[in-house]
């Protein structure tokens, strides 16, 4: 009796962390707010592809180097509840091909941070001068002739290079797999509509490339093309 | 004579051990987590490092140089040093700031190394700058925002109850570009 109460409070309180969880994004109204949506099996799944400019905006992780976000939003339908895993997500390509499962945080960020650590930054430092001089004509030694003042011009560059630095120190990195796992749909029992983004490592991005995310945690996948959102909301 | 042959024995099993045994070592905790990723379906592939070409300043000059005799002094030598005095009179010695003092040597919010920077923008200049809770200070006086590599809770505060909310991150030596607009409703998070 009393381990069967101890059951209780702690499942509800599981539910009561998932349902009202602080990760993932806020979901769209309804799954009929995604550019793609199906619902089924008791549930619906809506998703939307983020264009590189999306990505940029929204995340301070340089994900555009090798990575395809997606935002998924899972509404159960009333008086339900799904368990959602990111191993439950596929991405496919045109072809059905296999691309892969969604990564983890701490992989991605601990990859960008190598990938940080490498770059490198060329700076130009243009200059112009403009001045006048006066006085009487005298041997200019440089040039071995005779100067007698005038207007005189100059320009030059400096070229400086080195590593980056940007975004390749530890705390970078923690920052980065907080930010991807904040933001990531949260994982667990949903009872109510729950989103966030899943990101895939591409091998190579290639231009015009479809995909599709099957999702298998209920019964038949669930199978939708993934769609960048071009409606403005 | 038994006990010394046990010990060899002994020694001679911890070496095989040690040869064989896989090597833990402090190595770097990005490779590890890099390999133990979870299923290969979920690797992450390598992403490669790249060259970025930026302006870093464009300087503009003008000059004047009067000689009076037939000696050459050349572009280097007294004349052209007169400039440099005239900055003299200004901070630090003297109370006041130089016309070319640079915002960011302000302790607190100020540029350094291992930051990143926020730069904020609102039509609300009155609004009160909120970080973590704290108060920092209004909107007109932090156009820029120089913080520790990390998350952050952002919040304004503007007059009639009108306040933003953001969640934001920062790394070192990145800029994030922040336009505020208040309103009396959380407002939704957009792709």
């Amino acid at each position: 009796m009393k381990t069967g109460l101890r059951s209780l409070v702690l499942l509800s309180l599981t539910f009561n962390l998932i349902a009202g969880t602080s990760g993932g994004i806020q979901p769209r109204r309804s799954g009929a707010d995604y550019p793609q949506y199906e619902a089924k099996n008791g549930i619906t799944l809506g998703v939307a592809l983020l264009t590189p400019e999306q990505v940029r905006g929204n995340f301070v992780s340089d994900l555009n180097r090798g990575f395809l976000v997606v935002e998924v939003a899972v509404f159960p339908d009333k008086g339900k509840s799904i368990d959602l895993s990111h191993s439950d997500f596929l991405l496919r390509s045109r072809t059905k091909e296999l691309v892969g499962r969604p990564a983890d945080p701490k992989a991605i960020a601990a990859s960008l941070q190598r990938a940080a650590s490498s770059d490198r930054d060329v700076m130009l430092y243009p200059s112009a001068t403009i001045g006048y001089e006066s006085g009487p004509p005298y041997y200019d030694p440089v040039t071995g002739t005779r100067r007698g003042g005038g207007v005189y011009t100059g320009v030059g560059v400096g070229v400086g290079m080195g590593r980056s630095g940007a975004g390749a120190t530890d705390q970078d990195r923690r920052t980065m797999e907080l930010e991807l796992t904040e933001k990531g749909l949260p994982e667990g029992i949903a009872s109510k509509a729950v989103s966030g983004y899943l990101y895939f490592s591409l091998k190579e991005r290639k231009k015009g490339e479809t995909y599709h995310l099957e999702f298998t945690a209920v019964g038949e996948p669930i199978v939708l093309p993934v769609q960048p959102d071009k409606t403005k909301r | 004579m038994k006990f010394g042959r046990n010990k060899i024995s002994a020694m001679v099993l911890w070496f095989a051990f040690a040869v064989t045994s896989p090597v833990v070592s402090a190595q770097d905790p990005t490779q590890t987590e890099l390999k133990s990723s979870g299923k290969d379906e979920s690797r992450v592939y390598e992403v490669g490092s790249r060259t970025r070409v930026k302006i870093g300043g464009v300087s503009v000059g003008a000059g004047y140089a009067r000689f009076s005799s037939p000696l050459f002094y050349g572009p280097y030598s007294y004349p052209n040093y007169g400039w440099d005095f005239a900055g003299y009179p200004w901070w630090p010695y003297s109370g006041f700031w130089s016309p070319l003092y640079f915002p960011g040597l302000i302790p607190g919010f100020a540029q350094s190394v291992g930051k990143g920077e926020i730069k904020l923008d609102s039509s609300e200049k009155d609004a009160e700058v909120y970080i973590d809770g704290a108060y920092a200070e209004m909107v007109r006086d932090l156009k820029s925002i120089w913080l520790d590599a990390g998350a952050y809770d952002l919040e304004l505060k503007g007059e009639g109850d009108r306040f933003f909310q953001k969640r934001i991150y920062i790394l070192s030596g990145k800029s994030l570009k922040i336009s505020a607009m208040l309103s009396r409703e959380p407002r939704e998070v957009t792709p």
